[in-house]
């Protein structure tokens, strides 16, 4: 049986779509079988970074009892697959969100896991995606506005019965002014699984003509490694990262990226194999050098 | 290239002459750390009594109160303790609606507050709230409430007895 977990944050704009994404990703790259499911159905963004923006059957017509749901599942990047969400606003104003739950828990079994992109706020479709999913991962940016609707959104988790099992900090520039990884655990009684760097590049993604989530456009960003990390943290599965060939800025990237991941999570035991292929990377490069 | 270069060095530049001029929001976070602490009792809900059960669920769902009957008008429990009258008028209101328009699976009321009719197996749950809920909340509710009377059965039949 697999897992069902929905990325919600409350607060719009913390990054729960690249998280949803990047997320599935890793997970297929560790071997699971991922589905990634547009459950922000009025505001649906996951397709236009994925480029399904033209998928013809959408979680919409699912909705209104228009297509079944396998029809709408589309092959994804790194073998995952995506349900997306329609763009119309005439087809979101007759689509059903009740039925989201009993759409959702007929693939339950199809998958290792269904990670549900969940929309902003504590709304009508915002209770269906959590009443559609059995767990929740709290997505916030190290602010006190962000970490103020997290918190009223784990509650909204506790009482229909959909059980919260970790925080990921996004957005982590390391000023002074931003709230702990261990202040956000403590005041959300829950572990922060993931903390991600702030990167331009994700800002950047959908700045393109073809968007390319930054796990695949770049492996070996600290918000890659981030994320892997984080894979590990939620599955107990490793995945090894790829190398990079590298120039002189590659270098400086790869060091700086190696440096900050380390400063952002103090690595626990048995998990220092992606830090330690970029060192090697890096001996590599001057070894081959000097040759 | 010359740009992420140069973006580096201005990184770097900012960190070793610390010119990062934000502020720990010290009020604020010692706000948000208050209300943190301001959470709901969860094991308050496993009362044996079914209209402490319900006035916990009523708590939890930040609703008004929380009145399950059966079909036929008889009241099995009731977060207010008053709820005869109440589970006899509204299972007559919904089974009349019902009865109009047939498969009914919500009657929503606006008077002052709202009045909430859900049929669920052979009861009918009547659920007083400032504002309309989702069915979500509505099927949170009634799961809770349902297997409360499932554990304790003989609670139901003492009350349809009376």
């Amino acid at each position: 049986m697999g897992r069902t977990i929905t990325l919600v944050s409350g607060k719009g704009g913390v990054g729960k779509t690249i998280i949803t994404a990047n997320l599935g990703i890793a997970l297929s790259q560790a071997g699971f079988s991922v589905c990634l499911v547009d459950t922000d159905v009025a505001m649906a963004n996951l397709s236009l970074l994925l480029n399904m923006q033209s998928s013809p059957i959408t979680l919409h017509d699912v909705l209104l009892g228009e297509a079944v749901i396998h029809d709408a599942i589309y092959d994804g990047p790194e073998g995952t697959k995506v349900i997306p969400s329609g763009l119309s606003l005439d087809t979101y104003r007759r689509v059903d969100t009740e039925k989201l739950t009993q759409v959702i828990r007929s693939i339950h079994n199809d998958f290792d896991f269904i990670l549900l992109d969940g929309p902003a706020g504590i709304g009508k479709d915002t209770m269906a995606s959590i009443a559609s999913a059995d767990e929740s991962i709290l997505v916030t940016t190290p602010v006190s506005a962000a970490i103020a609707d997290v918190l009223k959104t784990k509650i909204v988790c506790q009482r229909l019965g959909n059980k919260p099992f970790g925080v990921i900090l996004n957005q982590v520039r390391k000023e002074k002014g931003e709230i702990s990884d261990t202040d956000v655990s403590k005041m959300m009684e829950l572990p922060v699984f993931g903390v991600y760097p702030y990167n331009e590049n994700l800002r950047k993604a959908y700045l393109a003509e073809k968007v390319v989530p930054i796990l695949i456009k770049d492996p070996t960003s600290d918000f890659s490694l981030a994320v892997r990390k984080s894979i590990k943290k939620m599955t107990g599965v490793e995945i090894k990262t790829e190398e990079k060939s590298a120039g002189i800025l590659g270098l400086f990237k790869k060091s700086a990226s190696s440096k900050e991941t380390e400063a952002l999570e103090t690595p626990e035991k048995g998990e220092q194999t992606e830090t330690k292929t970029i060192k090697r990377g890096f001996l590599d490069f001057l070894k081959k050098k000097k040759e | 290239m010359i740009k992420k270069f140069f973006a580096s060095v201005k990184s770097a530049a900012l960190k070793i002459l610390d010119l990062d001029d934000t502020e720990f929001p010290r009020d604020q976070f010692e706000f948000i750390y208050d209300t943190s602490r301001k959470r709901i009792d969860w094991t308050r809900i496993q009362s044996e009594d079914i209209k402490k059960f319900l006035y916990h669920l009523q708590e939890m769902h930040m609703v008004d109160s929380i009145t399950v009957s059966t079909k036929a008008g008889t009241l099995i429990g009731s977060s207010n303790g008053v709820g005869n009258k109440e589970a006899l008028d509204k299972t007559a209101l919904f089974n009349y609606i019902d009865s109009e328009i047939p498969s009914s699976e919500v009657v929503l009321i606006k008077s002052n507050d709202w009045h909430i009719l859900v049929p669920f197996k052979e009861n009918v749950y009547i659920i007083k709230a400032k504002s309309d809920l989702t069915k979500a909340e509505l099927n949170a509710i009634i799961e809770e409430a349902e297997k409360f009377i499932k554990v304790h059965p003989s609670q139901e039949k003492s009350l349809l007895s009376t």
